[in-house]
């Protein structure tokens, strides 16, 4: 088990190396001249503004070369300055990140605890009617473009019935608590400030939940065709042999056995949330992570777009790493080999 | 065991019979229909006896067992009949009565250990849940007397091991566990399906006698299911025959086996390769060795231990044997020995570590490119799993003729003659090159890996648990024909086999293998005779062989 | 002939040889052709096929059927739906519905040829990989896992960013981004496969690896494999949309999906902008995963009987 760990710690480095190469090279490859973005469109026929800002941010120096001050300023934990903001990358990242992980966090939370719901009811019910209306439930969560989605929701709840907040994090004018973890929910809790807490909660929901949709339908599919499998294992005949009612071995066997494989999806999620935050945060006027990759992709800011993908495979990776000692812990058999 | 007098043929309408099973029959519902697995089948089982129901697959002898328990699979049904239990019809209480009765009055030891334990939860806990779940014990109390419980099926530091999880018992133990949950409760009726088919042979020995011990003690009825006719003839006081879903005899095993009344009880009987007394072979005629091992060695590394070192691993320790020329050379083992890695090692699809290989007195061992090709076709195998040795894609007649396409041997037409003649050879009709082997019985698919490893005509065939897979009356027959071929075609074989009565039967000399060495070696009649080797001793003695030598 | 006479019972060849039960390989299971066809008739098949084909239809026929021109504009702009306009008018005059109908010649074939061609290097990648063993597999799966590692949004976006603008790039970014998914399935197939006693004896007999590789184990991956394809398929479409809809994809004048769903969202409240396209999309893409779903389904042994 620590074998396993201390192997895949030692393989991140060189996968983390992997995806700040391929960012830096594929964001440099574009055709377009970033200095646009620098300088803005009018100062472009400056000429001593445009060999004043090439200096300054090291384009005129050969490709090679600024790959290699980028890396060595990476290991020193600077990220570089974006174009855009012309603040450093890190910190730009710092104040952004939180809010994709609040929403992310409870995207996740809805997806496990339905989804796992979802799926327990659909299997015992099988070849029943609520199993097939969960089933197509789950197929059609995961048919359904997020952003999309998001647009519906906005016009059906927000701007036709009025049920729903504004976009935003906040109501406007709300002041946010005062900063702890970043996140709004457990700050303001934090500060004490119930009607905070309530505001910040009622501007999550929707987000959250169209996020939560494509995962949502995977984990009842799988904790259903899990269920479903566990309950023709031998051991359950054999737990029946012994006398055990079929709500009895359901509880106390087939249970855990099928809810392990959920924790192995928490992983593989990540992907799919971070794909849903690029595309809800521009909708729903969220600050996060994923505005700033789509503004920092339309901007060519390359130390920003580079600073993204870098975040991102980082938490991808951890996401990773952390299911599977999840998984070593829950399974007997993969802790002790 | 009491010994029963009445023939066990039903004629005791609630005397005394503690289970009474009365024309019964079950069905399935399948995508092709309903499917009839028993018909009208009977059977009686006394306190304290031990009756056997014996058959090969499809007999329907596990379905029986499982309509007594009412655990039939969620797609089968009781059609007609009775099943009385202590004088109460099973078949007419709910689900919430038989959930009393199971585990209490009527246990249930199943066959492979690995998967009808749950691997997730401790051993020690799954056998406690018996009395928890019939409110015999709780907390403390219950885990007080499943440690017991794993004392008595003899599992040493017990107070330790009740915390272990399944994957850290090996299967002997693990089957151990089985029977201190089908006993715990200590019911009048055992229901035991196949329990040791999965394990080695040796370990099956000390299993069963202990499953004995214990029910002798607790006076425990037992209904052993199994295909093994020498098996129920040794362990079972009554036989209950079955084919394809009817009972077809039924006594005392000596009645059954002295005197038995059916064609296809003869059949067993003459099929069973431990009842039997004369090999199929007779004594070898002096030859030139065609194959010759000298200190073949096989090593792994494997990683073990918390930091993954490298260790190696020694799968084949120094063995040396040869193959006379039409000979059949029989290695036996049993897991772990490192037969398997010879035979791969013999058929080049594993490297040696070291050691020599001799074809025909020329080194074989490090030959490559044209060489290997045309070594190749002298050497051929059989495996064991009739399913997985043909390429489903492919017909019947597309694998015969590969070995032919590849090697470029004839026109196509004379390769398409040449599949036919080989089909026939192995006692196949000719048209069967048009099926595919999901349309063939296991024996069928058997006999096409034959016909294919002979297609190149070689010299030595090596079969790696060949038989192992097959029914008793397909294997004789596999048996039969493999022996016939060796006389007609002068074929050498390699033979490897887990089963020392089988190698016996077809072999002219057989080397005994354990932890990658040979431990001895001779002909069969001279190792049954006066095995020198305490594990061989051991191997002959875990042999069921029947009360009677028949006939 | 069946292999076992008269059970319903899960066939076993016989006695169980004391090392283990010898079973078909999950995948090898065939009944008689006339059975097969039958069981492809299930309610999930049914609809979702029905569905693609109905979507078929309308791309080979979308300029017959369009009432009106996708490009020209045909009415005044922001019109509500109506006989006319029966999704009503986007932000240029245009005929939303007549845009969605063409729509469908961009989003769904670029889908489809993307998953094909992640599909063909993948398993190319997967399968020499997994074949050959030793350092080229260590190597190929380092690169899939660099590029799994990748978020898949953002290194299409990254790609998609390079390469500019335009529905070709955003097919290319997709192919980068999916390709690794086919690589390890494949390759998981053939280090399954590779040990199967059909594949000794073929070596046995001498034939070379790569016709081993070629006849006896990519055959059988292909089950697994195009399962897993069509239930992308869906995926890929949305990946599609959302690129386009980022703006890393389609450009205007082009009536692809998403493009016409950021149109949509820069008129919030003509909702009949954003919701024709979305509504096809949503469509097209519960059809094919209703069509996954069922395939599986039928094809995969575990779940038979479910």
């Amino acid at each position: 088990m620590l074998r396993f760990t201390l192997r895949r710690l030692a393989l991140m480095p060189l996968l983390l190396w992997g995806i700040v190469t391929i960012a830096f090279f594929l964001s440099r490859s574009v055709s377009s001249n970033p200095l646009v973005t620098i300088v803005g469109e009018r100062n472009l026929g400056n000429p001593d503004v445009v060999a004043a800002a090439t200096r300054r941010w090291g384009l005129d120096k050969s490709l090679p070369e600024q790959y290699w001050v980028y890396l060595s300023n990476l290991l020193h934990g600077d990220l570089g300055t974006s174009f855009r903001t012309k603040s450093p990358v890190l910190d730009d990242l710092g104040t952004r990140l939180p809010a994709t992980l609040e929403l992310a966090f409870f995207a996740l939370l809805i997806a496990v605890v339905l989804g796992t719901v979802g799926g327990v009811v659909a299997a015992r019910t099988q070849g029943r009617a609520a199993d097939g209306v969960l089933r197509v439930a789950a197929l059609a969560g995961s048919s359904l473009p997020v952003f999309w989605v998001g647009l519906v929701f906005l016009f059906v709840f927000y701007a036709t019935l009025g049920i729903a907040p504004s976009p935003g994090r906040l109501s406007a004018r709300v002041i946010p608590p005062p900063d702890v973890t970043g996140f709004y929910t457990v700050d303001s809790l934090l500060a004490g400030d119930w009607p905070l807490f309530v505001d910040a909660f009622k501007h999550l929901v929707m987000p959250a939940f169209i996020m939560s949709l494509a995962l949502l339908g995977t984990v009842i599919r799988l904790v259903r065709s899990q269920m479903l499998e566990e309950q023709g294992a031998d051991y359950v005949r054999t737990a029946r042999a012994k006398g055990m009612s079929r709500g009895q071995v359901l509880n106390k066997h087939v249970l855990k056995n099928a809810i392990t494989p959920v924790v192995t999806l928490i992983g593989v999620s990540v992907g799919l949330l971070i794909m849903g935050a690029v595309l809800i945060e521009t909708i729903f006027s969220w600050n996060g992570i994923g505005t700033y990759a789509v503004e920092s992709s339309r901007g060519l800011d390359f130390p920003a777009i580079t600073g993204v993908c870098l975040v991102g495979g980082v938490i991808f990776l951890v996401g990773n790493l952390l299911t599977d000692i999840a998984y070593a812990t829950i399974d007997p058999r993969v802790r002790l080999s | 065991m009491t010994a029963a007098t009445d023939d066990g043929t039903g004629t005791g309408t609630g005397t005394g019979a503690l289970l009474e099973v009365r024309d019964l029959s079950v069905a399935f519902r399948t995508d092709r229909g309903d499917v009839e697995a028993v018909s009208g089948a009977s059977l009686t089982v006394h306190p304290g006896q031990t009756v056997a129901v014996v058959g090969e697959s499809g007999s329907g002898k596990s379905t029986l067992t499982a309509a007594v328990n009412r655990l039939l699979a969620p797609n089968g049904r009781v059609t007609a009949g009775t099943v009385t239990f202590a004088g109460q019809d099973l078949l007419a209480r709910s689900e919430r009565q038989m959930n009393a009765v199971r585990g209490k009055q009527i246990g249930l030891v199943p066959q492979d250990p690995m998967s009808n334990l749950n691997p997730l939860r401790s051993v020690g806990s799954q056998i406690a849940e018996v009395l928890t779940v019939h409110k015999e014990a709780r907390g403390r109390e219950a885990k007080r007397r499943a440690v017991e419980l794993l004392e008595r099926v003899g599992i040493t530091d017990a107070a330790r091991r009740y915390g272990q999880y399944p994957h850290e018992f090996s299967g002997g133990m693990r089957q151990r566990v089985l029977i201190a949950m089908g006993l715990a409760l200590r019911p009048q009726l055992l229901i035991a399906d196949e329990p040791t088919s999965a394990l080695d042979v040796t370990v099956q020995k000390r299993v069963l006698d202990q499953l004995d011990e214990l029910t002798a003690t607790m006076g425990t009825a037992v209904l052993l299911v199994t295909h093994d006719l020498a098996l129920a003839a040794e362990r079972a006081d009554h036989v209950v025959v079955m084919r394809r879903g009817q009972v077809v005899e039924q006594g005392s095993v000596h009645d059954v086996l002295t005197a038995p009344t059916a064609d296809y009880t003869r059949l067993l009987i003459a099929a069973a390769p431990s009842l039997a007394t004369e090999s199929l072979v007779g004594p070898a005629a002096a030859a030139d060795p065609v194959v010759e091992v000298r200190g073949l060695r096989k090593e792994y590394s494997v990683r073990s231990g918390t930091l993954g070192r490298r260790t190696p691993f020694t799968a084949v320790d120094d063995v040396s044997f040869t193959i006379p020329r039409g000979t059949t050379v029989g290695i036996v083992g049993e897991s772990g020995s490192g037969k398997s890695t010879v035979a791969k090692m013999v058929l080049k699809l594993e490297d040696t570590t070291a050691g020599d290989l001799l074809f025909e007195g020329k080194p074989v061992t490090g030959i490559s490119g044209a060489e290997l090709f045309a070594f190749r076709r002298r050497v051929q195998p059989v495996f064991q799993n009739p399913y997985a040795a043909l390429d489903s894609r492919y017909t019947v007649g597309d694998t015969v003729r590969e070995p032919l396409d590849v090697h470029g041997v004839g026109t196509p037409a004379e390769r398409r003659a040449r599949v036919a003649e080989l089909l026939s050879q192995v006692a196949l009709d000719p048209e069967i090159a048009r099926r595919y082997p999901h349309e063939l019985s296991g024996g069928q698919r058997q006999r096409v890996a034959i016909a294919r490893a002979l297609a190149l005509e070689p010299d030595v065939v090596v079969l790696d648990e060949a038989v192992s897979a097959l029914d008793v009356l397909v294997q004789a027959q596999i048996l039969e024909l493999l022996v016939s071929l060796q006389q007609r075609l002068g074929l050498s074989y390699l033979f490897i086999s887990h089963d020392l009565a089988v190698v016996a039967m077809i072999c002219h000399v057989v080397h005994v293998m354990k932890a990658g060495a040979v431990l001895e070696s001779g002909s069969p009649a001279q190792l049954f005779a006066q095995p020198q080797h305490p594990y061989t001793q051991a191997l002959l003695a875990a042999i069921p062989v029947g009360e009677a030598t028949p006939a | 002939m069946t292999i076992t006479a008269g059970t319903g019972a899960p066939a076993d060849a016989g006695p169980f040889g004391g090392t283990g039960r010898p079973q078909a390989p999950v995948d090898d299971e065939k009944l008689p052709l006339r059975l097969r066809a039958r069981r492809f008739a299930r309610p999930q098949i049914v609809i979702g096929a029905g569905v693609v084909l109905l979507w078929l239809l309308v791309i080979a026929f979308a300029g017959v059927i369009s009432p009106h021109d996708p490009f020209a504009a045909s009415g005044g702009r922001l019109l509500p739906p109506s006989g006319e306009h029966l999704l009503g008018t986007d932000s240029l005059g245009r005929d939303v519905f007549s845009r969605v109908l063409h729509g469908a010649r961009l989003s769904l074939p670029i889908a489809v040829l993307a998953i094909t061609l992640s599909v063909l290097v993948g398993s190319l990648v997967g399968a020499v990989a997994g074949f050959f063993g030793g350092w080229v597999d260590a190597v190929l799966m380092r690169a899939a896992d660099i590029t799994m590692a990748f978020p898949s949004i953002l290194l299409a976006m990254a790609v998609a960013a390079a390469l500019g603008p335009g529905l070709s790039n955003a097919f290319l970014a997709i192919v980068a981004v999916w390709w690794p998914i086919y690589a390890r399935l494949v390759r998981g197939q053939i280090l399954s496969i590779k040990e199967r006693e059909h594949v000794l004896a073929a070596r046995a007999i001498g034939m070379r690896r790569t016709a081993i590789l070629r006849r006896h184990v990519l055959p059988h991956s292909l089950t697994p494999v195009s399962v897993n394809a069509t239930m992308d398929l869906g995926s890929v479409i949305i990946l599609v949309a959302s690129l386009s809809f980022l703006g890393l994809g389609a450009v205007p004048p082009s009536p692809e999906w998403g493009a016409m769903i950021t149109d949509g969202a820069g008129n919030f409240y003509q909702w009949w902008i954003a919701a024709g396209p979305g509504i096809a999309m949503v469509s097209v893409v519960l059809a094919v995963n209703f069509l996954g779903d069922g395939l599986r389904d039928v094809l995969d042994v575990k779940n038979r009987g479910r």
